[in-house]
């Protein structure tokens, strides 16, 4: 069973104005100076007008910097890297065949660069309790993977599993990338997990 | 003696104090298909008094501003706690923005509402209380109004050790006996058992439920389980289910501000689904044959449709009756029935 105390986070919703509005939308639209609003949900009127700005405020902010990939949990650095930050990282290209059965090109980053990264207990580290830890991988849409951190550890598999971004050489397609994990060599790929967010690294309780 | 005697009667005094706050813990039976992935917070543990407070207040229209509309309202237990209409009318008399949702097993749901802007229910009982078109009454205001009653003090005292109400210990009971609505017993589950045999057209539509169609090997599949399956018959996922070539509600992305997440909502339980029409977060669709003919033949493209949606086969008219079939056996006449989450006030 999770157990998590409820936060002051949670009751953010109790300022008045901000009612239905979480905490990341409301910061959206005091910054375009829509604060006046009361209410979000107050007539539908107002929400459409909302609807529309929040959409074209969405579609400048998406020109600027956003968090791609987040890697938090047993990490000594937790990190929030966006695309550049990934390009920067050493790449790979590997071989694996997807659900047509065919053999692809796949290239991105290997996920052991990222964990090194973020301090995660891997290499020389992996050892004693550090063998119960695992990797949770969380795509947009919720779908979660695991893999235990043996799986992600050069020196201990043989297999490179990896945060891919293109395949054959054009980047994923949307609803597949920008990211996703590629796990060559697993004769069902469940856990080739399309439009990676999140990465999540965890203790067995 | 003096002393002794003291003690024998502070001791009895505690005794009895003791007897009179003792609130036990509220025994939850968790379905063992159902797995225990879920949170219950550490400072908000189920008790029978936080329980049987909690579904007072659900049922109680006081925490309306016109004294008209409780959380009932709008979730029905004969609808597995659903209205039955497209948009809910709540005390301003203007619709919702969305359709109501059930409240089944909302202990393993991570991510409240349609597009999961909430994360706990502590957190998401007071937003409809505060909500100008649901209750219309801030929770403060609501307390106060139960603090003036002589039923609730005593009744926060039993359940949290003190009688003076707060919104957030409202908030507390509510959650405590929402946890408690957990549907697990449809004939489905009964089948699973060995104790109901499902109909021909029943096990068809399963299969087609259950499966994806596989071109090679020859099966024909609606894949509704991609999404909908495991033993809740939901998953904490978010998904463009193909409803609009130009959708209007943006969804998901409204809370992670994410261009791709653009017409995502969360995916509902279809536990109890012949209940609780119409369906969608518009509520656009009154019978389950709109609901597979769209699966079968509407889905529309747009940028963010799921993925796993692009490649669904037309159904047959009798694989469409099939599934429809199935979907029916999610029923739970149990659910739906039992005493313990009817109106308090009418049935104790
Ligand atoms: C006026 C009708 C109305 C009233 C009154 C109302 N609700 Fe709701 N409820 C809704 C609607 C509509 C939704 C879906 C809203 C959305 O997603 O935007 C909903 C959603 C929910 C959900 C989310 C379920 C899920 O699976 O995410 C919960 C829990 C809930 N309501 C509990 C309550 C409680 C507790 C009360 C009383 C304090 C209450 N509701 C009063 C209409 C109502
Ligand atoms: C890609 C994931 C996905 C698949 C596959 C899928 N659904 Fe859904 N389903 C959803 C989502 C997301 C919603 C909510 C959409 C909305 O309201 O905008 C939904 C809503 C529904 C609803 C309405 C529920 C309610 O409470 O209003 C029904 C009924 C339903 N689906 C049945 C099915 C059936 C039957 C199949 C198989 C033919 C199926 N779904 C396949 C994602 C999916």
């Amino acid at each position: 069973m999770y157990s998590t105390p409820i936060s002051a986070h949670d009751f953010q919703w109790l300022i008045p104005h901000l009612m239905i509005v979480s905490p990341n939308r409301s910061i959206r639209v005091t910054s375009i100076g829509l604060s006046t609003f009361t209410g979000f949900h107050f007539q539908t009127e107002n929400r459409k007008l909302m609807k529309y700005l929040l959409l074209s405020f969405f579609f400048i902010s998406s020109v600027s910097a956003q968090t791609v990939l987040k890697i938090s949990g047993e990490v000594t650095q937790p990190l929030n890297l966006q695309a550049n930050d990934l390009k920067a990282l050493p790449h790979v290209e590997v071989k694996a065949k997807d659900r047509d059965g065919k053999e692809h090109r796949y290239s991105g980053v290997p996920v052991i660069e990222l964990l090194k990264k973020a301090g995660v207990t891997v290499g020389a580290q992996l050892r004693g309790e550090n063998l119960v830890k695992y990797a949770l991988v969380r795509a947009a849409d919720g779908y979660e993977v695991l893999f235990a951190l043996p799986e992600l550890d050069p020196e201990f598999s043989t297999r490179t599993i990896i945060l891919a971004e293109s395949v054959d050489g054009t980047s994923l397609p949307s609803g597949t990338g920008p990211y996703r994990i590629v796990v060559p060599e697993e004769k069902k790929p469940a856990r080739w997990i399309r439009e990676v967010r999140e990465i999540e690294i965890r203790f067995v309780k | 003696m003096i002393r002794s005697l003291l003690l024998l009667l502070s001791l009895v005094l505690v005794g009895i104090a003791f007897a009179f706050t003792t609130n036990p813990p509220y025994p939850l039976q968790i379905p063992n298909s159902f797995g225990h992935r879920y949170t219950i917070p550490l400072d908000n543990l189920l008790t029978v008094e936080g329980v049987a407070l909690g579904r007072y207040l659900f049922y109680d229209s006081l925490l309306s501003k016109n004294n008209t509309i409780s959380c009932s309202s709008c979730h029905q237990q004969s609808l597995a706690f659903t209205d039955g209409f497209t948009l809910s009318i709540g005390v301003s008399g203007r619709p919702t923005f969305r359709n109501s949702m059930s409240l089944a097993n909302l202990l393993w749901v991570r991510d409240f509402f349609w597009d999961g802007h909430s994360k706990t229910l502590e957190a998401q009982a007071l937003i409809p209380m505060d909500h100008p078109d649901e209750m219309g009454l801030a929770p403060e205001k609501s307390a106060q109004k139960l603090q003036q009653t002589k039923f609730y003090p005593e009744r926060f005292q039993k359940a949290f050790g003190t009688d003076q109400i707060t919104p957030e210990l409202m908030a507390k009971a509510l959650a405590q006996f929402e946890r408690t609505l957990i549907s697990a017993n449809s004939s489905y589950d009964q089948y699973l058992q060995g104790k109901y045999p499902l109909t021909p057209a029943e096990k068809r539509g399963m299969e087609l439920f259950m499966r994806g169609t596989s071109r090679d090997q020859n099966i024909r599949g609606a894949n509704c389980a991609h999404c909908h399956g495991g033993a809740q018959f939901f998953q904490n996922r978010f998904h463009n289910n193909g409803l609009d070539a130009s959708p209007l509600d943006p969804g998901r992305q409204e809370v992670t501000g994410f261009e791709d997440d653009f017409a995502r909502f969360r995916v509902p339980t279809l536990r109890n689904i012949a209940l609780t029409a119409p369906y969608m977060h518009d509520g656009r669709f009154k019978t389950l044959e709109e609901v597979v003919d769209h699966y079968s033949d509407h889905i529309a493209q747009s940028r963010t449709l799921s993925a796993d949606l692009q490649g669904m086969i037309s159904l047959t008219s009798s694989e469409k009756k099939d599934l429809i079939a199935f979907l029916h056996t999610l029923t739970d006449q149990e659910f739906i029935r039992n005493p313990a989450f009817s109106n308090p006030f009418l049935r104790p």
